[in-house]
């Protein structure tokens, strides 16, 4: 697959090995010459120099090359084999809908009318019964698992609805988890609309080391505009005052997320993340277009055209004032040269995918984190509708169930082998689920190749003038990165 | 007026002088001179190039870079993803855990670890030790071959003095240790091991024996071959493949310039693995954990003054928490960038380093003595004519 970045460089991305490389119309020529095409090159190229130099360079990268043919599906799983892998590499978390009642009428809202596939705001709440038993039982996989994967730390994160509608379930889950599990230390987040909180509740949260995830889309007009309360008064005022009151008394317990969409002016959401009274804006996502959405129905042929022309100006824009200053590009930094590290550097390079769980695409193991509605149904992500149960509080995790899950997931990846960027694929199962079903990728995966290649585009574009910004996500990582010599020799 | 890049597969590494280029697909590592260090550095930042530039044809002609009309991006080769790779609460990889099961021996080998001495390669050779303590019983090492096998170790391998001197204990442990685990490997001294015994052990583990004396050793096992480091340059003629030197001395000092020990051919060459592993990781200590006869917790079977706890009063996942004390973060992040003089050296994604030997000579986790480069120099420390 070839691409262009900015400038009018052409690279072409190797699928196999996993990187794209500058290429040329010889090599072009080269990559996909049979043996009598070579000859044929090689008799009427005029510039020998670089004929050598590109056939032995293709020559080079083929004995790296992993093995051709795509993946062999690895026979179907069983649960024996599952409940291992999840001791050993899942429970990185335990999450408790302790709530699935909101205050508020956001209008992408995956648990709103928006959404058919998914559960409606209900006023069920979670009781403590319940999240106790939820918790024992996280915790007395984490305390087996210590013996197979000692360097995890217990997390546990509470979500709803809006969480704060049970604030009292939060606090005797953690006064419990304090008291009854004294020699662990454990994790605690959540997200929140953050119109419910008050002095007091900062207080206990910063006390039991909280972080707190304000949901928070840019400023008033844009905010409002998505998050409102029934009756569609927007809630920007009240989310702001109570952000801004917790951020004094500590500013790196707390982060904004921030969904945007195709009526969003990202130049505005630049500015008003730069301010620095605004919590340091961390997730960014477009709403979920799964489940039987119908949020995107809005939005005409234009918007979209005027969104897309306005996202690559505002890429220019970026890439020309600083792109280095953090602060001063709160939601350009994170949504250009945050995502383009991570494009770059999550997929997999040379590693065969041989006997993997999952032979393409992305997905965790189920297990991986737990997701707990009020009744005390498991759930493999608190992303994917309620069609997904992976066990319960009295019975625990189905590992029977979840072996069908993954096979099932495994066999719907029908276009995977011959998919032109499979080796960079991180699509998960929020992308496929239906009803208890899952889409076949045949169906999902469209235009994968060219969103593949705006991304590339972009991370190239990017690396041709400034290659240590697309280190940022790796910098803890790697003393030596991509397009940037070691320099701790100075 | 052209721009240089080097390839995907070959990164420029700078040192506080000169810089060296990586090949990880060919192996080689290209020392270059500073002016030649300089011109690739200015070449990676994407500065305009001669392409008439001599040295720089010279490394179009070996496939390591090329001129472009225009600034490009060039991704680098890697191997896996940082991303996922090091993710936090991502269970630890050992690749080999030494158990030390016995510690005696009617030898008195003048190499042996007893005496004191230092050995280049000790860490595959047998050696008992003049330490206190009460040896572990039997089912705590079971216990511990259980625990190993919990946390996915790779491979055991079995040591400690004369294995053959209770002989139904080194039987019970190695039946125990192949049943749990994939791969078993055993070290003891040749003269250690009759006929019988070694037709045992060959349908079982792979044997490293130790001996003085290279005749009539055939080609079925690996073989290390103590050699007075003071005599070392004597030793001449071609080694079979099968064989080990292992220095050895008291001291080593003085340093001989272009002794094996510290001289350029230490070196080894480069690839993806290593270079990926490396610029992380110790290249020795990461991955591995000891344990002696004591129960002591070691980094390296030779490094007798570093334990980290002893498996007779916690359980050995204890020791692979994620805390400072953790044996990772004390040793096997213990990568080259972290040493006083390699930090500064091109060469510290491929070299090796025995911190056994080091610390042996300074004290100091963090030193580097064994090596005749003085990277802010650029230069090696000859020979004496
Ligand atoms: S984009 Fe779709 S078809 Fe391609 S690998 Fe990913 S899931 Fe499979
Ligand atoms: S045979 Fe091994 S343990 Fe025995 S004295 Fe020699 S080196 Fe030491
Ligand atoms: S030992 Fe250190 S300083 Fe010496 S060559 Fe190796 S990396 Fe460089």
């Amino acid at each position: 697959m070839e691409f262009e970045s900015l400038s009018g460089n052409t690279y072409y991305y190797d699928n196999q090995i996993g990187i794209a490389f500058p290429s040329n119309p010889l090599m072009k020529k080269l990559i996909s010459a049979n043996p009598r095409q070579m000859e044929e090159i090689a008799a009427t190229e005029k510039n020998k120099e670089d004929l050598l130099f590109y056939s032995r360079f293709l020559e080079k990268l083929n004995r790296i090359r992993p093995k051709q043919g795509g993946v062999k599906p690895r026979s179907p799983l069983k649960a024996d084999d599952i409940r291992p892998l999840i001791i050993r590499e899942g429970l990185q978390q335990i999450i408790l809908g302790v709530t699935e009642n909101c205050n508020m009428r956001c209008r992408y809202c995956i648990y709103s009318e928006a959404y058919s596939l998914s559960r409606n705001r209900t006023t069920k709440k979670m009781d403590l019964p319940t999240a106790k038993m939820a918790l024992d039982y996280y915790v007395s996989l984490f305390l087996e698992g210590l013996e197979y994967n000692p360097t995890r730390l217990p997390s546990v994160a509470f979500y709803g609805g809006e969480p704060l509608m049970n604030f009292d379930l939060i606090k005797k889950c953690v006064k419990y988890l304090e008291t009854t599990y004294p020699e662990l230390v454990f994790r605690f987040s959540f997200t929140t609309n953050g119109t419910l909180l008050t002095e007091e509740k900062d207080d206990f949260l910063l006390e039991h080391g909280f972080f707190v995830n304000f949901s928070i889309d840019g400023p008033e007009e844009e905010h409002n505009r998505k998050r409102v309360y029934p009756g569609d008064k927007g809630s920007f005022s009240d989310v702001m005052k109570n952000a801004q009151r917790f951020m004094k008394k500590k500013s790196d317990r707390c982060g904004a997320m921030c969904v945007y969409d195709y009526k969003t002016n990202p130049f505005d959401l630049d500015a008003f993340f730069s301010t620095p009274d605004v919590p340091r804006l961390g997730n960014i996502t477009f709403p979920n277009d799964r489940n039987g959405c119908t949020y995107y129905d809005q939005f005409s042929r234009e918007d979209i055209a005027a969104f897309r022309k306005t996202m690559t100006e505002a890429f220019s824009y970026y890439l020309e004032n600083d792109p280095y200053d953090e602060n001063a590009h709160a939601f350009f930094y994170r949504i250009f040269a945050e995502s383009a590290s991570r494009i770059l550097y999550s997929p997999s390079v040379l590693n065969s995918r041989e006997g993997m769980v999952f032979p393409y695409s992305g997905p965790c193991i189920p297990g991986k984190k737990i997701f707990v509605d009020c009744t005390g149904k498991f759930h493999l992500c608190e992303r994917v509708n309620e069609y997904f149960p992976i066990g319960n509080v009295r019975t625990g995790l189905d590992f029977e169930n979840i072996a069908n899950l993954i096979n099932r997931y495994n066999e719907h990846l029908d276009s995977c082998g011959s998919c032109s960027i499979n080796r960079a694929c991180v699509k998960c199962y929020t992308s496929f689920t239906l009803d208890g079903l899952f889409e076949n990728t045949s169906t999902v995966c469209k235009s994968d190749e060219n969103q593949k290649k705006i991304e590339l585009s972009r991370v190239f574009s990017i690396g041709e003038t400034f290659p240590d910004l697309l280190n940022i996500k790796v910098k803890d990582h790697y003393t030596w990165l991509s397009g940037e010599s070691s320099a701790s020799g100075d | 007026m052209m721009y240089f890049r080097l390839n995907p597969e070959c990164y420029y590494i700078k040192g506080a002088k000169n810089g060296a280029i990586y090949d990880l697909i060919e192996g080689n590592v290209y020392a270059l001179t500073s002016d030649e260090s300089r011109m690739i550095e200015a070449c990676e930042k994407n500065g305009e190039a001669d392409p008439q530039d001599p040295f720089l044809r010279d490394l179009k002609h070996r496939v390591v870079g090329n001129f472009y009309p225009t600034k490009v991006f060039i991704e680098k080769i890697r191997l896996g993803s940082p991303i996922a790779e090091y993710q936090e609460g991502n269970p630890p990889v050992i690749s080999v855990a030494v158990l030390e099961i016995g510690n005696e021996c009617d030898r008195s080998c003048w190499y042996c670890g007893q005496s004191g001495i230092s050995r280049s390669r000790g860490c595959l050779g047998c050696n008992i030790w003049a330490e206190d303590g009460t040896p572990v019983g039997m089912d705590r090492w079971k216990e511990l071959i259980d625990e190993l096998s919990r946390l996915h170790c790779m491979s055991i391998l079995v040591k400690g003095g004369d294995l053959t001197r209770d002989w139904e204990k080194t039987r019970e442990i190695l039946e125990y240790a192949t049943e749990h685990c994939k791969k078993v490997i055993l070290i003891g001294h040749r003269e250690h091991f009759s006929e019988d015994k070694l037709a045992y052990l060959e349908n079982k583990v792979t044997l490293i024996l130790q001996t003085d004396d290279l005749s009539g050793i055939g080609d079925r096992h690996s073989y290390l071959f103590p050699v007075d480091y003071a005599k070392s340059p004597e030793l001449s003629g071609d080694l079979p493949k099968n064989v080990m030197i292992d220095m050895v001395s008291r001291t080593f000092t003085p340093l001989q310039p272009g002794s094996p020990l510290n001289a350029k051919k230490k070196i080894p060459r480069t690839n993806l693995f290593t270079f990926t592993h490396h610029n992380r990781l110790h290249p020795c200590l990461a991955n591995s954990v000891t344990i002696a006869w004591n129960g002591e917790v070691l980094p390296c079977p030779m490094m007798r003054d570093h334990s980290l706890g002893n498996i007779n009063n916690r359980k050995l996942w204890t020791f692979f928490r994620n805390t400072e004390d953790s044996i990772q973060k004390k040793y096997w992040n213990l990568s080259l960038n972290d040493l006083d003089k390699c930090s500064a050296c091109e060469f510290r994604y491929s070299c090796s380093d025995c911190r056994a030997l080091e610390t042996a000579k300074t004290g100091d986790l963090k030193r580097k003595v064994l090596c005749d480069y003085d990277p802010s120099e650029g230069t090696w420390q000859q020979p004496a004519a």
